[in-house]
């Protein structure tokens, strides 16, 4: 990832801060609120003990009934004024410091969401760009919200500075002046600092990340059995201190030459500030100026030096806080800014005259490779009829799923739907067509009711639906009998039960059959719908098939050559084309490469000689 | 439920046991800030003891120099006023100094505390801890709060500063007027207030742990890769939107309504500080124009009581603080106090693990029930893997293959009855050389995002620079093909989780899993627990090629009869099953059949029944 150029950031800061604003306006403006009230409170208070101190000699000199006298006694009640506002806003202001951090955390989360799912296609997620975007964009946590905080913070350091300077300065213009610029070079090397060694953490995130990767080896669940395994304990944490260490190595370094020459600056502070107090006091001793004015000078000359510091650094923090926000921005802009799909067409998808698919010279690699996995692919599959796709890994079938769900456009050629092609086609229309397994499906962590009814969302409350979709593929009574039946969560985690990976796929092919059933999809596509199923699973869905797919135009993705013949029709990948296609009977008989594959599955069942 | 329960704190404990285990939260994650770089702590900590009485001294100053000036000691106003600078340069000298060390002790505090995580994570040797959710619950949790031993550090020398500033400040009010000393006691129901606030609402906190996880989990389903295509094809997304909205406005409402609640706390402590403050102020005013105290008193009181009133009110925060700490504390105890129940003896105490096997591992009356659960997966198994044999398990979803994979290499250890490996008890045999005899492929094997040669070769660390070998294993396994393909060969990075990685398909995975299960030199067990649901047919025939051949590499092959790993394999497939010298068909946590595939076809049980009805579509 680039550095963000300071413009970037200031635009990044500006949207963060707008999108704060929008999480929660009651609750910002109420922190806007509380910082104008607390932050006059400081500066009234140092206002006033200037004052306080200022006239108290004399008031004591000419007793409690001089108007020096009422002065104090003024400064005094001003003083306790703007401690009990400062007191009182201070917790209130934490108060809605918490809500709107929580509800910007949540509100940035779903902004997020919405960026994501608005990507219309997949080529995205194949771009290593976009992942490190979108996880740096996941830890920007409510740093917008820390740098309205810090914003906050400066106001009423900003405010107090003034009030001392104002303060010093009823000694002379020229103390707070003085002080002044002499700090000035100290509080910026600060900030500049602070702002330096922020950024090198946030460089640093690849070799972080590596680390975390490491860790994760050694405490997470999945990895568990081969780490005890192989033993690669003590190998994970020598990697992942390795990993630390260079990811620190530039930051340690960095730190410490930046402090160097903060200190040097800080003395240049240091020495304005005793010039200043060294002259006040010398006034003072020679009889030009009163104990008091030098007193209430002084303090505030002092505090006005350690202020500035302070306010250059917490502006350092707000700065550090941010630099995850031109990530973020990024994300929140991509789908508009370039789907990397067409997303135009509009014609409905659901009218057309159910001819069937059509994949017309379709040529496909994917987005930033140059390994041509379609090449000049024809295949036609009549509306109705089921067409099972086998050929070895790598042969492009699930390439070929993906383009027809359109997560993907071909390169070259044209994919039709009832003789439109696809593109032209509305996507979320095309989609509702389709009732798909996906090899790699997804495990929800949600009640099973969910897990299926994601099918078809919006019947996905009609159990009666569910129940269908759940027998269709043999898990209904396993569902039900679950503790707390469709309610149940599908994972300990969530005071749920752990599914077998036969039953997951099973609960997969539920929601498959679910958009069947709900949404009426007449194109039933299966990647891979068996391969954790145990043999008794397997047959009872050979023998349900016939029904599943009746009337559904079907796309069957397998291994298990006893799972293909479900399919009437095979067609043989290779090399990202067809090269054969017939039934099973004729592949077989023409003795071609499948009749090969085929042989080495079968043979391991017909060698028995002990079949009836 | 096991002994982990026990370490978790009773109900309702003593006063004097809650205190005892305070104290031992404290200490211990105090001491990962120690242990993590002592000397940086300890000057820190000297710092802060310094930095408390700062404010109490440079407030002294203050009134000598005023005192000095309107009692007319010109000579020793100006020298008490170069005093005063010096110090307020030493005092900005040491801020900076500070700033750098804490810095470096924070970063250097958090990596200790995840190497120390790790190894705990992983000294137990066996999966219960991993699989239980509280478990992975504390993980994340200390985790996500590894900077909390680094606060713990903070918070110490907080206290150290406070206790310094308060006694400074508290002796120097009371030489202005005795009374002054009463100061911090006046404004120190104010601390026990805002102390309790802070503590309910970490607790509430932790009530809501779950729901955050859920909303985490919609963000996820979301927004990464792996449900992406779901997502796009059912239409979910604004779905999910919506439920995270609901979810989290639901929790985030109830704790922010919880906070303003607890505001009155903090507004009802500010109010007694800030009586204290302008009380004490407006006190020696009056003293003052009485006559009765000077304007350096004056001075000083204003500067120290405001240092002192902040002092008490960082003393509530910090007390707070302490809250958290041992709400995290507690949990990094939890971690540590773990009790796994399988526990690997002492390298002096076992039994070498063999070199290789002489007769064979038994099943002797093993039933096993997994911890927290009541149903038990395998009763009463009673079986026997000749050495130098592959031996098939074969069964439904669900009838306990797995679990005995997992006992064999001792993630778990029976419920009842023992497994034995020539005759040696598995829990008496040094389970760190057992597991380096043992060779393994999962089902649910790890995609290692690493270079192409270390996914492969971490299956025999030793070997894992060693090419040839590596090379070697990843023909075997048919993975050379997958490895040739990649742009940087073996130096490749896999996954698509690190820069310039290469992402596999499954069945292109799974042939990198299976060569590292074949790492291992001399296995005396190889564990394959369905490798290939993701090969083609080509490729599972190849692949079941080789480990016949290596089965028989070391022992004399056939059925049993001489020494050599044992080789166990899980499998739905027939084609693949028969291949083993012995076939064994568990249901529902029994043993029902074993045999050879003619033997058992022969006798017309489940496994006959099962190979005819895979058979038959072919």
């Amino acid at each position: 990832m680039e550095q963000p150029t300071p413009r970037d950031e200031l635009v990044a800061n500006g949207r963060g801060l707008g999108l704060v604003a929008r999480s929660s306006p009651g609750l910002a403006a109420a922190l806007l609120a509380c910082t104008v009230v607390a932050g006059g409170a400081p500066a009234l208070a140092v206002g006033a003990t200037g004052q306080f101190l200022g006239r108290l000699p004399e008031a004591i000199r000419l007793g409690s009934g001089s108007p020096a006298g009422h002065q104090v006694r003024g400064a005094l009640v001003l003083i306790a004024v703007a401690v009990f506002v400062s007191q009182i806003v201070g917790p209130i202001q934490n108060s809605v410091l918490f809500g709107l951090q929580r509800r910007f955390e949540a509100y940035l989360s779903r902004r997020l969401m919405a960026a994501t799912v608005a990507l219309p296609g997949l080529a995205y997620f194949e771009d290593p760009e976009f992942r490190d975007e979108l996880s740096v964009a996941h830890w920007i946590g409510f740093g917008p919200v820390h740098t309205l905080q810090f914003v906050t913070q400066v106001f009423q350091s900003g405010s107090q500075l003034l009030a001392m300077a104002a303060v010093a300065a009823e000694y002379a213009g020229w103390v707070p002046v003085l002080v002044l610029v002499s700090a000035l070079p100290g509080g910026i090397a600060s900030w500049r600092f602070e702002s330096i060694t922020g950024l090198a953490r946030w460089r640093r995130s690849e070799d972080t990340r590596r680390a975390d990767y490491y860790r994760n080896l050694a405490v997470m669940r999945e990895p568990g059995k081969e780490l005890r395994v192989f033993g690669l304990a003590p190998w994970a944490r020598a990697r992942q201190s390795l990993h630390w260490l260079a990811g620190i190595k530039e930051m340690l370094a960095l730190r410490r030459k930046g402090l160097l020459a903060v200190l040097w600056l800080h003395a240049l502070a240091v020495a304005g500030l005793a010039a200043a107090y060294v002259i006040m006091l010398r006034s003072t001793i020679a009889g030009h100026t009163s104990v008091g004015r030098f007193t209430a000078a002084s303090i505030a000359a002092v505090g006005l030096s350690t202020s500035i510091v302070m306010l250059f650094r917490q502006a350092a923090q707000a700065r550090r806080s941010s630099f995850y926000l031109p990530s973020a921005m990024r994300v929140l802009d991509l789908a508009k800014a370039e789907p990397r799909l067409d997303v135009a067409g509009t014609r409905p998808a659901r009218q057309l005259t159910r001819t069937g698919i059509r994949f017309e010279d379709v040529t496909f690699a994917y987005p930033g490779t140059r390994r041509t996995i379609l090449d000049h692919l024809d295949l036609d599959i009549e509306a109705g009829t089921s067409v099972a796709l086998v050929g070895e890994n790598g042969a492009g079938k699930t390439t070929l799923v993906k383009l027809l769900c359109r997560f993907y456009d071909p390169t070259g050629g044209r994919i039709t739907l009832d003789g439109v092609d696809i593109r032209e086609l509305d996507l979320v229309d095309l989609r509702s067509r389709m009732a798909v397994i996906f090899q790699d499906f997804v495990h929800y962590q949600l009640p099973a009711r969910d897990n299926v009814g994601f099918g078809a969302l919006e019947v996905a409350d009609q159990e009666p639906l569910l129940r269908e979709a759940a027998a269709r593929v043999g898990i209904l009574d396993q569902l039900e009998a679950l503790p707390q039946g469709w309610d149940t969560p599908l994972a300990r985690e969530f005071g749920g039960v752990d599914l077998s990976g036969g039953e997951w796929q099973r609960v997969a092919l539920a929601r498959a059959m679910m958009a069947e059933v709900g949404r009426d999809a007449d194109l039933l596509v299966l990647d891979e719908p068996t391969a954790s199923l145990d043999v008794r699973v397997e047959n009872e869905l050979y023998g349900h098939f016939a029904e599943l797919s009746r009337g559904r135009t079907t796309l069957l993705v397998s291994h298990r050559f006893s799972t293909v013949r479900m399919a009437g029709r095979i067609v043989l990948l290779a090399d990202g084309r067809v090269v054969e296609d017939g039934t099973h009977e004729e592949l077989v008989a023409a003795g071609g490469r499948y009749a090969e594959l085929y042989e080495v599955q079968a043979s391991h069942y017909r060698l028995t000689g002990s079949l009836e | 439920m096991t002994a982990a329960a026990t370490a978790t704190p009773p109900r309702n404990p003593g006063l004097r046991a809650t205190v005892a285990r305070s104290v031992r939260v404290y200490r211990v994650i105090l001491g990962l800030a120690f242990d993590a770089a002592r000397a940086k702590a300890v000057a820190l900590f000297g710092a802060a003891a310094l930095f408390g009485m700062f404010g109490a001294v440079t407030g002294l100053v203050t009134k000598l120099v005023v005192d000095a000036l309107s009692s007319g000691h010109p000579g020793r106003a100006m020298g008490v006023g170069v005093l005063y600078l010096v110090l307020t340069g030493a005092g900005a000298l040491l801020d900076d100094l500070s700033t750098l060390l804490q810095s470096d002790l924070g970063e250097q505090t958090s990596q200790a505390v995840e190497q120390k995580l790790m190894a705990v994570a992983s000294a137990a040797a066996g999966l219960e801890h991993l699989e239980r959710p509280e478990y992975a619950d504390k993980v994340k949790l200390v985790r996500d709060r590894s900077f909390i031993p680094y606060f713990a550090f903070t918070n110490l020398n907080s206290f150290s500063s406070i206790v310094f500033g308060l006694a400074a400040a508290v002796v120097l009010l009371g030489f202005v007027h005795p009374l002054l000393i009463l100061l911090p006691v006046v404004v120190a129901p104010g601390v026990a207030l805002q102390f309790n606030a802070y503590r309910k609402h970490f607790m509430r906190h932790d009530s809501v742990a779950l729901d955050e996880r859920l909303a985490r989990h919609y963000l996820e389903l979301a927004t990464e890769p792996g449900p992406a295509k779901e997502i796009r094809l059912f239409g979910l997304g604004p779905h999910l939107i919506e439920r995270h909205r609901v979810l989290t406005e639901a929790y985030n409402g109830m704790l922010f309504r919880d906070q303003l609640r607890r505001t009155w706390a903090g507004i009802t402590a500010g109010g007694l500080y800030g009586a204290g403050l302008a009380g004490a102020i407006g006190f020696v005013g009056w003293l003052a124009l009485d006559r009765r105290a000077t304007f350096g008193d004056v001075a000083l009181t204003v500067q120290v009581a405001r240092m002192a009133i902040g002092q008490v009110q960082s003393a509530a925060r910090q007390a707070a603080w302490l809250a958290e700490l041992s709400f995290t504390g507690e949990r990094y105890l939890w971690l540590l106090d773990y009790r796994p129940n399988v526990v690997a003896k002492p390298a002096g105490q076992a039994v070498p693990a063999p070199e290789r096997i002489r007769t064979g591992i038994a099943f002797d009356h093993v039933s096993f029930t997994y911890p927290g659960t009541d149903a038990p997966v395998l009763t009463d198994v009673s079986l026997f893997l000749p050495a130098g044999t592959t031996v098939a398990l074969v069964g439904e979803n669900g009838a306990g293959k797995t679990s005995l994979v997992k006992l064999l290499c001792r993630f778990y250890d029976p419920t009842a009855g023992r497994v034995t490996v020539d005759g040696v008890d598995l829990r008496d045999l040094d389970l760190d050389g057992w597991r380096e005899r043992t060779g393994a492929a999962f089902q649910d094997f790890v995609h290692f995002q690493l270079v192409a040669s270390e996914a492969v070769g971490v299956g025999d660390l030793p070997a894992v620079e060693d090419l040839e070998r590596v090379g070697a294993s990843a023909r075997q396994a048919g993975a050379d093909r997958v490895i040739d393909r990649l742009p940087d060969g073996m130096s490749t990075q896999l996954g698509r989780w690190f820069k310039d990685g290469v992402d596999l398909s499954e069945g292109e995975w799974q042939r990198v899993a299976l060569a590292r299960g074949l790492m291992r030199p001399a296995p005396a067990l190889l564990v394959l627990d369905e490798p290939t649901a993701s090969l083609d047919p080509r490729a599972e025939h190849e692949v079941f090629a080789t480990f016949a051949a290596m089965s028989r590499r070391d022992g004399t092959g056939g059925s049993g009869s001489g020494s050599g790993p044992v080789t166990i394999l899980v499998s739905h497939r027939f084609s693949t099953v028969r291949m083993a010298d012995l076939i064994v068909v568990l249901h529902d946590g029994r043993i029902e059949e074993q045999g050879s595939h003619d033997e058992l076809l022969a006798a017309g049980g489940r496994y006959a029944q099962l190979f005819r009805m895979q058979a038959s579509r072919y």
